[in-house]
């Protein structure tokens, strides 16, 4: 049920690979979308390889005149004003960017709910008009761009919902698996795991705790003689992580992949 | 359930049983068919071996009281090491004609 992950690997890290049972297996489905959904949610967007349909920018920026360009626009010449936030670098959610197929700049679009909005003559050239601030090659020698920022010859629109963009963004299978060559995105994975697991144990310990007697944490003491032992309860929350969506470890693992510049106003 | 170790470039064969919710051991009848298959849940698989189906490599999944799954060096080769998920797929001619998922076991793939 995992798009980052396969339930296999899940299985195998909390020692099941030889026996589980149904219950367990759907516990374990289960908690990789929950695990899957905090890592999303950390990293701000969906790391798995897509294609996607975004409109930009989101926010409305307070408009203060500060220049005028002609723009080309559907076969006219329109006089721009430009707000004094205008800027020639967009940010778009989805890392890192592996192609554009079609960007289109519509200053009456409105998200695209106008009629006949993005029409084919607004869509823009790339390389000419706007080009990714692509870093590199993969290693079937596509380019990709980790920081998520497309240029324009310009400077973009400051009106929400003028930018149509239909882009392929994400990792591959195999780069999330750290089995590519060039691209290491292992770290997300690795992050998903733990995190699945973590949530799998918890699930697992509190359906123990509704026995008689149970109680959760390892052993501090113990003696024989008159015998007694001592359980260190807080020691369960630690390993099981209390209230975090996702563990602080997990936090620094993802540190490279977060898409700081979105969180940050698009 | 279980968990199977393969390597890259080297063939393993292993015999899987069938069986019902009762137990009892399902033989394939002529007009049925079964199909294993190496992947990740939701993505494309990496390799798909059926009993009317072998690969091109010669892997092959053999009808029978016990069913014998041959995987080909060179298949195991083209699949990069990792964890998979080993499906075992059930073709039932007498029950609506639809393929029927048994299992879903654990495959270990290493380098060599």
């Amino acid at each position: 049920m995992g798009s980052i992950i396969d339930i296999s690997e899940v299985l195998l890290e909390l020692g099941l690979s030889s026996s589980v049972t149904d219950e367990e297996r759907a516990i374990v489905n289960t908690a990789i979308v929950r695990a899957e959904g905090s890592v999303k949610r950390h990293l701000r967007y969906d790391p798995v390889q897509r294609t996607r349909t975004e409109f930009y920018p989101l926010q409305d920026f307070d408009y203060q005149a500060r220049d005028a360009i002609w723009v080309a626009e559907g076969g006219q010449a329109v006089l721009q004003r430009l707000s004094g936030v205008a800027t020639s670098e967009l940010q778009i959610r989805h890392l890192p960017i592996r192609s554009i197929t079609t960007l289109a700049i519509d200053l009456g679009a409105n998200s695209g709910t106008a009629s006949g909005a993005f029409a084919s003559d607004t869509e823009k050239a790339e390389g000419t008009d706007f080009w990714p601030n692509y870093e590199g090659e993969d290693s079937s020698s596509n380019s990709f761009c980790r920081d998520g920022i497309i240029r324009s010859i310009g400077v973009w629109p400051t009106v929400p919902g003028t930018v149509k963009i239909v882009y392929t963004a994400g990792y591959s299978s195999a780069e999330l698996h750290g089995q590519d060559s060039t691209i290491d995105a292992s770290p997300i994975m690795d992050t998903v795991i733990e995190e699945a697991s973590r949530r799998v144990r918890k699930a697992f310990v509190w359906a123990k705790r509704t026995g008689v007697g149970f109680t959760a944490g390892p052993f501090t003491s113990e003696n024989l003689g008159d015998y007694s032992y001592s359980i260190d309860g807080s020691a369960a929350a630690r390993m099981f992580g209390g209230q975090w969506d996702i563990l602080p470890e997990s936090v620094h693992r993802l540190a490279d992949f977060v898409n700081w510049g979105y969180s940050l106003g698009s | 359930m279980t968990l199977i170790l393969a390597f890259q470039g080297r063939g393993i064969t292993r015999d899987i049983t069938i069986q019902n919710a009762d137990g009892n051991t399902i033989t394939p009848g002529g007009s049925d068919e079964i199909r294993a298959i190496i992947g990740r849940e939701g993505e494309t698989a990496k390799l798909t071996v059926a009993s009317d189906a072998p690969t091109a490599n010669g892997s092959t999944f053999t009808k029978g009281a016990a069913n014998r799954l041959r995987l080909d060096g060179s298949d195991l080769a083209a699949i990069d090491p990792g964890t998979y998920t080993l499906f075992v797929d059930f073709f039932d001619n007498a029950d609506v004609q639809e393929w029927k998922n048994v299992d879903r076991q654990i495959i270990s793939i290493e380098n060599t």
